[in-house]
């Protein structure tokens, strides 16, 4: 119940305090410039369609998580450098509550990006009735990598004393499990595909890929979702286990 | 002349008799489709005794110049054909170009000559799917919207 309260507030705070807004405000330009560009291309014929919403889709989720994450690397520190984390400890929420409150609270700006992306999946995806697909797989896949980043998000912000070392290593770590993905030989070698699937964005990405441009069964690639599934697991799993020690004051580091 | 029919009557006697050629039929010799549009190809592979294994590959190629990237097409290109598999190899094509094509089927066996089926014509027709008209009030309208909700929701709070 205590969690509850606390992603109450958090959301407020993100999306009444005006930061939430202008994310996504941001995030949809830079869809409607993406899909603009897609739809206007002439030489695209029904084969790229399906790749035009698939690029939609890794779009969305690739920046939907980037957003999480950056919240929720902001969610421990921040308050510490603010001075506010003490006010919260001194509630009656326990720090399991706290940590399940803020990540609840960034993943609503997962779900907002997911919102916003509809419309766009629909334009694309219409002549070929794949919008209603790639949105039930973003809301899917996204999720599971949006937890999973989120949560070590908020792991890394609690465990790091200032909130720039935080959100600057949870940018690095998203680039370095981002960056492999733009290697177009990486799956068809043996290392490869290794690469790919115990990478949880690479692995997500192409089984959307799979699903979306191939046309393969929910079912076939379905391994490829271990990685994002295992990393969710495990990252909540240490949150629960070891927040009531890592939520807590560090000497020197409030603005106040 | 006698001696000369005797020695061509033992001449076709020891040559042995010419064995039946392996061939390829497919179900139809011509087809017409819209891109995107997916089609199901049926080869039947007849194969006299002593013929043995190999890979039937299928092939599209352009009447009319257009470059075909087969990965589009199909993702099975090639197909193994072993002594006991069912000589019958169903291939699905998805038609990504406009134009006129000639799909055909080609049995490399390990041994041997090529076996090539004769080719089917495909004749594609274009279909428009994207619409820029549709994409840019998406574009145009989803920020805005936000845009002025983010704009309500600061004026209302400045107040």
């Amino acid at each position: 119940m205590s969690a509850v309260v606390v992603a109450e507030q958090e959301s407020r705070d993100l999306w009444v305090g005006g930061r939430g807004p202008l994310l996504v405000f941001a995030f949809s330009v830079l869809l409607s410039a993406m899909t603009y560009l897609a739809a206007t291309n002439r030489a695209m014929n029904f084969l790229e369609q399906r790749e035009a919403v698939n690029l939609t889709v890794q779009v969305s989720l690739t920046v939907g998580v980037l957003l999480t994450l950056l919240v929720s690397a902001d969610a421990i520190s921040g308050e510490r450098e603010r001075g506010t984390l003490e006010a919260l400890l001194l509630t009656p929420v326990s720090r399991r509550g706290i940590v399940g409150g803020k990540l609840v609270a960034a993943l609503t700006l997962w779900l907002a990006c997911l919102v916003v992306t509809v419309p766009y999946l629909w334009v694309l995806g219409r002549g070929v009735a794949v919008a209603g697909q790639a949105a039930l797989l973003t809301l899917i896949v996204g999720t599971l990598v949006a937890v999973g980043l989120g949560g070590l998000g908020l792991l890394i912000s609690a465990l790091t004393s200032s909130n720039k070392t935080s959100l600057a290593s949870s940018l690095l770590l998203l680039l370095v499990l981002f960056a492999p993905t733009q290697l177009p030989a990486l799956p068809k070698t043996g290392i490869g595909e290794a690469l790919v699937r115990v990478n949880p964005i690479g692995s997500s990405l192409h089984y959307v890929s799979q699903v979306l441009v191939n046309r393969r069964s929910w079912t076939y690639d379905l391994s490829y979702l271990l990685s994002p599934a295992l990393l969710a697991v495990v990252v909540c799993g240490v949150l629960i286990a070891t927040s009531p020690r890592i939520v807590k004051l560090t000497a020197g580091v409030s603005s106040e | 002349m006698s001696l000369l029919n005797l020695l061509a009557a033992a001449v076709v006697a020891v040559m042995p008799a010419a064995s039946p050629e392996p061939a390829i039929t497919l179900t139809s010799d011509q087809l017409t489709a819209v891109t995107g549009q997916t089609l199901s190809l049926e080869s039947v592979l007849t194969r006299p005794d002593g013929v043995q294994s190999g890979v039937a590959h299928l092939n599209v190629t352009s009447l009319d110049g257009v470059y075909v990237d087969l990965e589009d097409w199909t993702m099975d290109v090639t197909q193994p054909v072993g002594p006991d598999t069912d000589s019958q190899l169903s291939w699905e094509v998805q038609a990504v170009n406009s134009g006129h094509f000639a799909l055909y089927v080609v049995l490399v066996p390990k041994t041997g000559s090529l076996v090539v089926s004769p080719p089917v014509l495909l004749t594609v027709t274009a279909r428009q799917t994207l619409d820029t008209g549709g994409a840019l009030p998406v574009a145009v309208a989803v920020p805005a919207i936000l845009g002025l909700a983010i704009l309500a929701t600061r004026l209302r709070t400045a107040r």
